[in-house]
This record gives structure tokens, sequence and C-alpha cells, in this order.
């Protein structure tokens, strides 16, 4: 019935769309990805990196809901809206938790939020603060879904903003341990000899490091970071990349279809890049899905050792290192959510990964 | 077979001689001056310049390369100039004067791994050496629960494929993978030490080597060991089921298990005598290779639970930005890594000679 002629990409296709858990990790991840990249858009908070902090309300419960008066700070912020969309806004506005208010004469008198218990500060401010004289479109009720964090930051938007930091660590990391790995697997594998020596050396040294030191040593070496991170992390990966590589080439060389192409006179870049690469290219994938996971996990650690992404920017790393403590002030959901997000992301990666090996028929060797 | 050894040996110096270079390169590439890092916020010039010349800071880099491999040959050579960086002094180095030759001396020393920065005037050997018998401890506990509870559910997960006992065995493996190890620490150490405290008596942080309450006496208090045993456990927990699961079923297809059936053994005794002795090749590879990276593992796991081992070490010396540990710690991390697979590889060529003449 017209299903005459199945590629091998068309039926690996197929068997993935069956395997239930790789479609719903599948699944997970888009919306992950969508998330990161509409978190300020999706994030309550929209300020950059969500940092609009409110110490007099910090570590509340999630479900919080206070009163916010937001008074405007008459910046002149010239942000296009891709930026804004993007990227957040610069803070233009203060916002303060109170509890109540009343117009007194042509001022605005508020009693600021304070913790159970303790009468707040009464403080007033001129009605010409607010454009249109209007108080009531500046005092909004704000609920905290997740409450908030030691700061007084939206605790939801901190997570939805911190999962930009995981997302793009797996595809840089991935990119550069691709690039690297393909290249070095490659040479090494398809002229053998020195050339193989050389890089199975380099690749015994980079393997004998545990990859967790050596992205330590390569931090400290460029200095704290996210983009750091992000290199220290590629630069550490690309080994197992390299292996695959250079097994796959070194059994492909002995393949018909590669003879043939010499006996064409095609160079040896276009052997490799034309002919060997698109044959070898389902192992690499699997390896990438492994390696995306491997490199989120590294992330997060460095950044709960606090060499990873420095504050105000989010990672969900950097939260648990953050509130780690609040697991005994019986706080521990503070902990808990970041963890379970990292979690969550990885334990998707790894099952995208099983489900392309049993689908590309990829040996584990 | 001496050959193949030799040949191992000789390959892992080299591999070891590559270690030392990357780790010397990335540590000497740092934007900020050590000398002042290690002076903090004082500006004593004076003091800065015999800082440097200690560490040998003011030489140029091919230099301090140099000294750094000398430092750390076990047959070095060192100078009888009291002012010269390689001047054998007694604090430096413990070492056996071999023979003198024109004003150099040739000794035979253990590798010098250089001074603390913040320990005033401690040796890095010194600080590893106090510290990496209890990651060791930690080690080979972990690996000891990963290995039995690891085939043991690898086996009912291969005996049930497809049961939801296998299903519910494939969950908790993937879930093990995933999870961050100071999650799962924080977890744990949360969980077990403190919800439950009242039923368990663990604590949440706690050392294999303590004070008695009357700080008088160091005793050994071995049920701190559990919690971070399990947790540093969990990862190659995981991977243990998978490979045992896989690795059995592979067998259970194999002709002399059909044979087994065949004579009528029963399924106990074919598990027993046949198939997990096969199966288990490939899960003695794999913990090779874990048990090096578990040393690294260690780091956040000792750091939460308040362990004394080289990776809470680590992490200290990573917020003092005590160079020289840090160094020092890598470089004995690999070197462990380098001789347990020169102990596999031997031991494999030794099982099966095939594996030679590759």
């Amino acid at each position: 019935m017209g299903n005459t002629n199945n590629s091998l990409s068309q039926l690996a296709l197929q068997k993935f769309k069956k395997n239930f858990w790789g479609v719903f990790s599948l699944c997970v991840i888009v919306t992950i990805g969508l998330i990161s990249v509409f978190a300020y858009v999706l994030a309550p908070d929209h300020s950059q990196n969500a940092n609009q902090m409110h110490l007099s309300i910090h570590s509340k419960k999630p479900g919080f809901k206070v009163k916010m008066l937001t008074i405007p700070l008459n910046i002149d912020s010239k942000e296009s809206v891709v930026s804004k969309l993007f990227f957040g806004e610069r803070t233009q506005v203060s916002e303060i938790p109170i509890t109540a208010y009343f117009i007194k004469d042509d001022n605005l008198v508020y009693t600021e939020y304070a913790a159970e218990g303790l009468e707040g500060l009464t403080k007033e401010i001129p009605l010409e603060a607010f454009p249109n004289q209007e108080v009531e479109n500046y005092i909004k009720e704000r609920t905290f879904i997740f409450g908030t964090d030691k700061y007084g930051r939206d605790y939801l938007s901190r997570i939805i903003i911190g999962s930009r930091i995981s997302f793009f660590i797996g595809f840089i990391a991935v990119f550069i341990s691709l690039v690297i790995g393909i290249t070095m697997g490659s040479l090494s594998g398809y002229y053998g000899g020195k050339v193989d020596a050389a890089v199975m050396w380099l690749i015994n040294v980079t393997w004998s490091i545990p990859t967790l030191l050596l992205v330590i040593a390569i931090t400290l070496a460029l200095g704290k970071g996210f983009w750091q991170v992000f290199i220290a992390v590629g630069l550490t990966m690309w080994v197992e990349v390299a292996r695959v590589v250079r097994g796959q080439i070194i059994s492909a060389k002995e393949m018909q279809y590669v003879t043939a192409a010499r006996a064409l006179g095609f160079t040896d870049f276009r052997i490799i890049t034309r002919h060997i690469l698109p044959n070898i290219m389902a192992p690499i994938i699997v390896i990438s899905a492994a390696n995306f996971a491997a490199a989120i996990l590294i992330e997060s650690g460095l950044s709960f050792l606090g060499i990873g992404a420095q504050p105000p920017m989010a990672s969900w790393g950097a939260m648990i290192k953050d509130h780690y403590s609040y697991i005994i002030l019986g706080k521990p959901y503070l902990a808990l959510i970041p963890g379970l997000c990292i979690m969550i992301l990885v334990m998707s990666f790894m099952l995208i990964g099983n489900a392309l090996r049993d689908a590309l028929d990829v040996k584990t060797s | 077979m001496i050959n193949y050894i030799l040949n191992k040996v000789f390959y892992a110096l080299l591999t070891l001689f590559g270690v030392v270079t990357v780790i010397f390169l990335l540590f000497n590439v740092l934007p900020g001056d050590p000398a002042q890092m290690m002076m903090g916020q004082n500006e004593d010039s004076e003091q800065l310049a015999l800082i440097k010349q200690k560490y040998g800071f003011d030489q140029q880099l091919s230099t301090q390369y140099a000294y750094y491999l000398n430092d750390l040959s076990p047959i070095s050579f060192h100078s009888e100039n009291p002012s010269d960086y390689t001047y054998l002094s007694e604090g430096k180095y413990s070492a056996a004067k071999l023979f003198t030759i024109s004003n150099t001396t040739t000794v035979m020393k253990w590798p010098f791994l250089r001074e603390s920065f913040t320990k005033q005037g401690k040796n890095v050997s010194q600080v590893i050496a106090e510290t990496l018998p209890n990651t060791f401890v930690l080690a080979v506990s972990a690996i000891t629960i990963a290995i039995i509870i690891g085939v043991l559910l690898g086996i009912v997960s291969a005996l049930f494929k497809d049961h939801w006992l296998d299903k519910s065995i494939q969950v908790f493996s993937t879930l093990g993978m995933s999870v961050p190890s100071f999650f799962s620490a924080i977890l744990f150490a949360w969980f077990f030490g403190f919800v439950l405290h009242e039923y368990t008596n663990l604590e949440m942080t706690g050392s294999l080597f303590e004070l008695d309450d009357f700080g008088e006496k160091v005793e050994i208090k071995w049920k701190n060991l559990i919690l971070p045993a399990i947790v540093l456990g969990i990862r190659p927990l995981a991977v243990v089921i998978q490979l045992m699961r896989n690795s059995l079923l592979e067998v259970f297809n194999q002709d002399y298990i059909r044979t087994a059936r065949a004579k009528g053994l029963n399924e106990f005794q074919i598990i027993r005598k046949h198939a997990v002795k096969n199966a288990l090749n490939p899960v003695v590879t794999a913990i090779s290779g874990w048990f090096a990276s578990m040393l690294a593992g260690a780091v956040f796991v000792e750091y939460i639970f308040g362990w004394n081992g080289l990776g809470k070490e680590i992490v200290n010396a990573l917020n003092t930005l005590d160079l020289p540990v840090i160094m020092g710690s890598v470089l004995v991390i690999a070197l462990v890594f380098i001789i347990i697979n020169i102990f596999v590889d031997v031991i494999y060529a030794w099982l099966d000679p095939k594996v030679k003449l590759q």
C-alpha cells in the first residue's frame, strides 16, 4: 500500500514512533525547549534573570499571595521588544509588598509587608509618582506559585529561566564535542599509523583525568563564568565521540564503497565527509544524546560548587546550592524543585538516547 | 607476558606524562597571579618576591615546567646552591642521594607535590595521604554495594524480562543514572539523617574518624559510612544492573545454556553454574573504569556529608584557590585510574591470551 520504498531512516523513524518512552521523552524535551526559548514570556517575573528581589517576603511557601505595589522608576529604557522577549527587561519599577494602603491628601500611605507578628513600616508616597494618578492599577495581588527564594524572588520564574542554561550547555557542549571528536576520530581512523598513535595518546590522556576534575581545571584556567563552563565541558566530551568515530571509520575503510570512491580518485576529505560520515551517523547521534545528558549533569554540579553560572544568573544547580540548607528548616521544596527539574531533563535525554539506539540498531560496545 | 606488561607500563608512563603536562599547562595559564592569590589582600612586595622564588613563579614557563617535572620525578636533579629553586632542602624533599656531579646532586625521592598555599607549610602529599584513605574506604564500600545489589537485580531483571519486575528495575536504574550525585546526597541526608533520624539514628553529616563526645579520643564511626556509601553507589549500581541484564540475556541465547537445559539442570543451577560467570565479564570491565571516576564523584558526596576525604579537600581547595592541592589531587586520581587500567589489562591478558595479540 504505497509502503514500498522504505529508506533506512524511515524504518528507524517508524521504529522510534512505536517506542512509547522515546516519544514521551521527545515531547518532554520539546516542551522544556520551548519553555526555555520563551522563558521571559512565560515567567511571571519578566526582569532580567528573574532577579526582582523583595527581601521582606523571602522564602515564602508555594502559593503565597501578597499585594504588590509597583512604583515606576522613570528610567528610560531603549530595549527593543525582541530583546525584552528573549533576554528579559531591565528593572524599571520597584516592587514593594504591602499589607494595606489608603489615600490621604494626594499621598498614598501604605504599610510594608513584614514577617508574621511584626508591624510593617508605614510610608507615604506622593500620587504624582504614578502616571494618571490611578493608583489602583499599580497595586495588584501577586501569587507566587512556587513561593519565593531566599532573596524573595519568584521561584517559578527562576526555575523557568534556569532551564535555559541546562539546555544551552547541552547544545554547545555537544556541538564542540562533535566538531573536535569527529575531526580527531576521522583523522586517526582514516590515516592510522603515527596520526592514530598521537590521537590515541591524546584520547588516553584526556580519558585518564576524570571529567569533573578536568572541567574544574579548565574553568579555573579560563575563569569563572558560564561560557567557560560550556567550553570546558565540550573540551572533555570529545573523547567519547572520537573513540566511536575512529572505530567506525576503521571498519568502514575496508568497505567496498570506500574503495570505489578511492578508485574514482576522490580526495580523502571528500571520501570522509561525503561517503563515510553519513554511513556512521547512527552511533554518533546516540552518543550525542548521552553527552547531552552528561553535560547537563556536569553543569549542574559545577554550578552547585559555585564555579558554573554566576549570580544573578539562574541555574538549577546554583539554586540547589543556595537553598539546600533550607531542607532542615522545613522548606525542602526549595532544593527539591530544581533537583527534580534536572532529573526530568536528564532522564528524557537518556531515554531518548536508548530509544534512538534501538531504532537505529546501534550495537553498544 | 613480561614484554606485554612492560609495554603497558611504558605506555602508561607516556600517558601519565601527558596528564602532568595538561595539568601543568591548565594551572599555569591562569589569569590571576598565583603568588598574589596566596597573599590575599597583603601588598608586601618583598614577601611577594619571596613566595615567587619559593614556588618558582619568577621563572619562565618552560623553566617552571622543568621544575615541575623535576619535582614529580622519583629520580631528580638538585643544585647545591641554596638560592636555587631546586636546592635540596630538608624540609622540601625527603630524598636519598645517589651521586653528585659538579654541583648537581642526583637523588631518589618520593614525588614532591609542592606545598599547599593555604595550609601553612603543609605538603600536598601529606594532605592527600591524610584524606585519600577515607575516600578509598568510601569508594570501596560504594562499589561493593553496587556490585552485590547490581548483579542480583540484573539477574532478576533478566530472568523476568518484560515482567513488571523487570520494568520497575529498569525505571530504577534509569532514575539512578539521571540523578545528579549532589542531589541524591542531599535527598538521602535529609530523608534518612533528618526526617527519619529517630528510626535510623544516622546523622546528616559525619566522617569516619570523629572526636568522641568528650573531645578527647578519636574514634571510628562506621555508621557515618552508610549513607555516603549508598549515595556514591547509586550511579555504578544503575550501570551494573543494565550491564548485567543485557549480558545475561545475551548469554541465555548461547548454545551451552540450551545444552545445560537439555541436560535437565534446573534454572537456578543454570544461572549459578553457567550463566552468571560468563555474563560477569563486561561488568568487571565497567567496574574497573568506574572505580577511578568514583574517586572524582566522591567530590559532591563527601562535601555534602562532610566526609573528610580527598573530594572534600578538593572543594575546600577550590574555594580557597589552593592550586597545588587541586593539581596534586587531580594527578593522584589520574594515577590511580592509570594503575587500575594496567591491572585490568594484565588480568585480561592472563585470562584470555587472545587479548595480547590485538
